[in-house]
């Protein structure tokens, strides 16, 4: 009954409405390719600007050429017909955005995917924007905590920073993504997750996940899986960056995952070469380095004066058979302000996250590191260092002194430490009180399988009788003498 | 044989006139033929800017009344199969 009384509010509003006339700009498709159309007609049409087809459905215009004009189908493009008509709209591809995004799954146009009610909204934010320019931005200097022992340690993340996941496939880098987000829970950052061309049923374990961990209440999923058009995972993580800039102009830090960047250069090379585009090497268009680092560059750490606000990027690329000189490898490493390598051999060996830490950089990152951290880490970058030298070197000999067996003990626990469970984000005094615990020689005595063990113990304690240390570190983010020695005291006590 | 680039320029002028001069013709679509009275109200005082000197007039029976004009790629729907369209889309809204 309320339908049908609002179909009839709604006719009547219409029909009041004296009709205005109005030019629009009409276009006959003459060709449909895979999510791909080339119209006639539009002469007066703008890059980038929104055309209707019939039943709703919305096509982008990303080519113009002298009398034709290549769009991509934002939707099922499996009606579209040689012959059918469409009109210029005279506005540009926006999305709604607003705080009731949080929790919810949606899609390349901020459609909900999940079957709960749509997005309702005000505010449209523009899908492609050019990125902050260099007077608005702030250098990185606020630490990004993973919660990761061996990322927070060695290769910190500050807000604003753009920090590459790359390796194999399977070789954990979704998971120290996830993590990352797990760990936002008490940080005040929005997380979203864009996955391009992942399998439906990975999204919704992930999804499942976030829940079970009540870190859905600050995420949003932006999905394109590899079912959906070409078109839709093209304009993914540009939707999800669009999000994101929403909560950063409020004020907010904002952490974005784009999962993952090799599968957005695939859909834009099949997109480009149906377009004829010409096609450069490996079959890539021309501007597939600016694909990425366009879309790169919109994450920032605005200035106070404009604001406030951030945007963290973890992009994520897979590498076959660990090539990180590939195309898109390269590429993206160069855009970005550091990468976490993976590696499958350390992923067999155990040694899980599978970060090979000689190639893992973090550029910007060591500004944004906090003191406490600084100050056990610093010794550990430099144990971990002689370890790897020494262990390649020691293979050979058989007979070592007393100075070196003692780096190589050191460094196998500190390599021993370092590993991580899955899910289990550690708070920033947690991290500390094991590094320190490292790096000050109190595992040089446990036996490397027993190392495991010590760790929870010490945690345990910490969550016992250390409460107010861990509350104090997490507070002040400085870890001082007097700290150092009621640590003393509590793993002596062990 | 070359061709005398002159010859060449001129003939790429001329033709680019023509594609024009037809590009920017109005045409005219309509239910049923429009009367010579009609046909003033529509060039006189409806749209006086337009160009109707060697306006196109076709009848189209799917547009059930009024007329639609068309100036290259710009249209100007004034028909009742464009407003019911319209109406139809904004209904299929509600949801």
């Amino acid at each position: 009954m309320k339908l049908i009384d609002e179909y009839l509010k709604t006719l009547e509003r219409e029909l009041q409405n004296k009709p205005k006339i109005e030019t629009v700009e009409t276009g006959i498709v003459s060709q449909v390719k895979d999510g791909v159309v080339i119209l006639e007609g539009l002469d007066q049409v703008a890059y980038g600007e929104l055309i209707e087809f019939k039943k709703n459905l919305l096509g982008y215009v990303i080519d113009l050429t002298e009398d034709e004009v290549g769009a991509i189908i934002l939707g099922d493009y499996t009606g579209i017909a040689a012959g059918d008509k469409a009109k210029a709209l005279g506005y540009t591809l926006s999305i709604p955005v607003s705080e009731s995004l949080l929790g919810r799954v949606v899609d390349s146009l901020g459609l909900p995917q999940d079957g709960k009610t749509p997005i309702k909204s005000k505010t449209f934010y523009p899908v492609e924007k050019i990125a902050a320019g260099v007077v608005k931005r702030q250098p990185v200097k606020v630490s990004l905590q993973t919660g990761i022992k061996a990322i927070d340690a060695l290769i910190p993340i500050g807000r604003g920073q753009r920090e590459l996941i790359i390796g194999d496939r399977g070789t954990g880098k979704t998971t120290i993504a996830i993590d990352t987000i797990l760990n936002q829970k008490e940080e005040d950052v929005i997380c979203i997750y864009c996955a391009i061309g992942q399998k439906n049923s990975k999204v919704a374990a992930i999804v499942e996940l976030l829940k079970k961990n009540k870190a859905d209440k600050y995420t949003i999923v932006v999905n394109a899986s590899a079912a959906d058009s070409v078109a839709m995972q093209y304009l993914a993580p540009y939707t999800a960056c669009a999000i994101g800039e929403y909560f950063m102009d409020k004020g907010k830090d904002v952490l974005v995952v784009y999962d993952d960047l090799t599968k957005h250069a695939w859909a834009y090379r099949q997109m480009s070469l149906i377009l004829r585009r010409p096609a450069g090497r490996e079959a890539y268009p021309g501007d597939v380095f600016y694909l990425h680092s366009r879309l790169l560059e919109r994450a920032c750490r605005i200035d106070e004066k404009y604001g406030g606000g951030s945007i963290t990027a973890l992009p994520i690329i897979e590498t076959l058979d660990g090539d990180l000189s590939a195309y898109i490898p390269t590429n993206v490493i160069s855009i970005t302000d550091g990468q976490i390598s993976l590696e499958t051999d350390l992923f067999n060996a155990g040694i899980r996250p599978a970060i090979n830490v000689g190639l893992s950089v973090s550029r910007v990152g060591g500004n944004a590191q906090t003191k406490a951290m600084k100050a056990v880490a610093g010794k550990l970058k430099l144990d971990l260092a002689q370890y790897r030298d020494l262990a390649a070197f020691s293979q050979f000999e058989s007979e070592l002194d007393e100075e070196t067996k003692k780096f190589l003990n050191r460094g196998a626990k500190v390599t021993q430490i370092l590993k991580q469970k899955k899910n289990k984000p550690l708070s920033l005094a947690e991290q500390v009180a094991i590094l320190w615990a490292a790096s000050n020689a109190y595992l040089d005595q446990i036996p490397v399988d027993q190392i495991d063990t010590f760790e929870n113990k010490l945690l345990d304690a910490l969550r016992s009788k250390g409460k107010k240390w861990l509350e104090k570190i997490n507070k002040n983010k400085i870890m001082d003498e007097k700290d150092g020695k009621e640590l003393e005291k509590l793993i002596k006590e062990l | 044989m070359k061709i005398n680039p002159k010859l060449k320029n001129d003939l790429k002028n001329f033709l680019l006139e023509r594609i024009q001069k037809e590009q920017n013709r109005v045409a005219v679509y309509s239910a049923d033929a429009l009367d010579v009275e009609e046909i003033k109200v529509l060039s006189e005082k409806k749209f006086p800017d337009l160009n109707w000197k060697d306006a196109d007039y076709r009848i189209d029976k799917s547009i059930i009344a009024g007329v639609i004009i068309k100036i290259g790629s710009k249209t100007i729907d004034l028909s009742l199969s464009g407003s019911l369209s319209k109406l139809s889309n904004t209904l299929y809204e509600i949801d």
